[in-house]
């Protein structure tokens, strides 16, 4: 009966003391969108469009010329974001395309954030 | 050479270690004749791989099955479409497979081992990231065969041969099929 009463008092504890610690933003929440692209001497330089939504809504966020592999860019989570890059291959033209939603997650404390993301336009046979 | 007899040796010393004391009959006689069993396969070649399940009824009697299946490609896999005057697009494809489909098995006599011919009728589906635009879709026939090693009645090893032509474009067909089944009732 003593150990049950103690067990329960250090369980009460334990999650009074978490709700304390715990304050949760309402959001909203941002993250970093991961874009990989290829670079190779046929594209030194690549133009990436970056859409809200899927590609059709032609709703452009971001459009700028990418020298990098890899960039990241802050977004809105809970959105449907689109990406494209124009690739040239010798005589072939390759428009690469990527999209996924940027989520939300709970923590430990039921607090909501933004879970990063990947678009992957590299070449798959370059 | 000799890493190939040495390795011969090995799989008849595990067989014939599996097959002591084994009864030879394929399904024990007083076992129920029929049972429902649960799968886990594989259809893999070097540049696809293909992860599903498949769950059915299989009459031990008669060594024959049918079976529903969902397989899917557990991963995006980057493909490209010709699309005319020498542009390409590439896409992020998820692909999906629904299906039913029947399976016959004959067993080997004084061996664990029975030979398996398999035909799944399946409608896969898939979305690209990114675009309105849609994958191929349509209804397929995979079939599959191939040798199980029967697992003291709890289930069988199945290694094979499958063909599965996903639709996407100018993708292998030819496939190495693995799965691993386990009795759910009938024991």
């Amino acid at each position: 009966m003593k150990q049950a009463t103690l067990i329960l008092f250090l369980f009460s504890i334990l999650v009074f003391s978490c709700d304390d610690d715990c304050i949760c933003d309402d959001g909203p929440f941002y993250a970093d969108m991961k874009v990989k692209v290829t670079i190779n001497d046929d594209n030194p330089d690549v133009f990436l469009t970056v859409f809200d939504g899927k590609m059709e809504s032609q709703d452009t966020l971001i459009a700028e010329w990418v020298n990098e592999s890899t960039v990241f860019y802050e977004m809105e989570a809970e959105r449907y974001y689109s990406a494209v890059v124009v690739y040239q291959d010798g005589n072939r033209q390759i428009t690469a395309i990527d999209g996924r939603k940027m989520r939300t997650n709970e923590d430990d404390c039921g607090c909501d954030y933004a879970e990063g993301m990947t678009l992957n336009l590299r070449l798959v046979n370059p | 050479m000799k890493l190939f007899a040495i390795n011969t040796i090995l799989l008849f010393s595990f067989l014939q270690g599996f097959a002591q004391g084994y009864d030879y009959e394929y399904y024990d006689e007083e076992e129920k004749r029929i049972a429902w069993y649960l799968t886990l396969r594989n259809d893999i070649n070097p540049s696809d791989y293909i992860l599903g399940t498949e769950m059915g009824l299989v009459n031990k009697k008669r060594n024959l099955a049918a079976f529903f299946t969902f397989d899917a490609r557990p991963y995006r896999k980057g493909v490209l479409e010709y699309r005319g005057n020498n542009q390409f697009y590439q896409f992020r494809e998820e692909r999906y497979f629904l299906g039913v489909g029947a399976e016959y098995t004959k067993g080997f006599e004084r061996l664990p081992l029975a030979g398996f011919v398999q035909l799944n009728g399946t409608y896969t589906f898939g979305k690209y990231g990114g675009t309105e635009m849609k994958p191929n879709q349509g209804w397929l026939v995979v079939p599959r065969f191939g040798v199980a090693l029967d697992l003291k009645s709890h289930g069988w090893l199945k290694v094979g041969y499958s063909y599965l032509d996903t639709k996407t474009y100018r993708l292998e067909k030819h496939r190495l099929y693995i799965a691993i089944s386990g009795f759910l009732t009938g024991n």
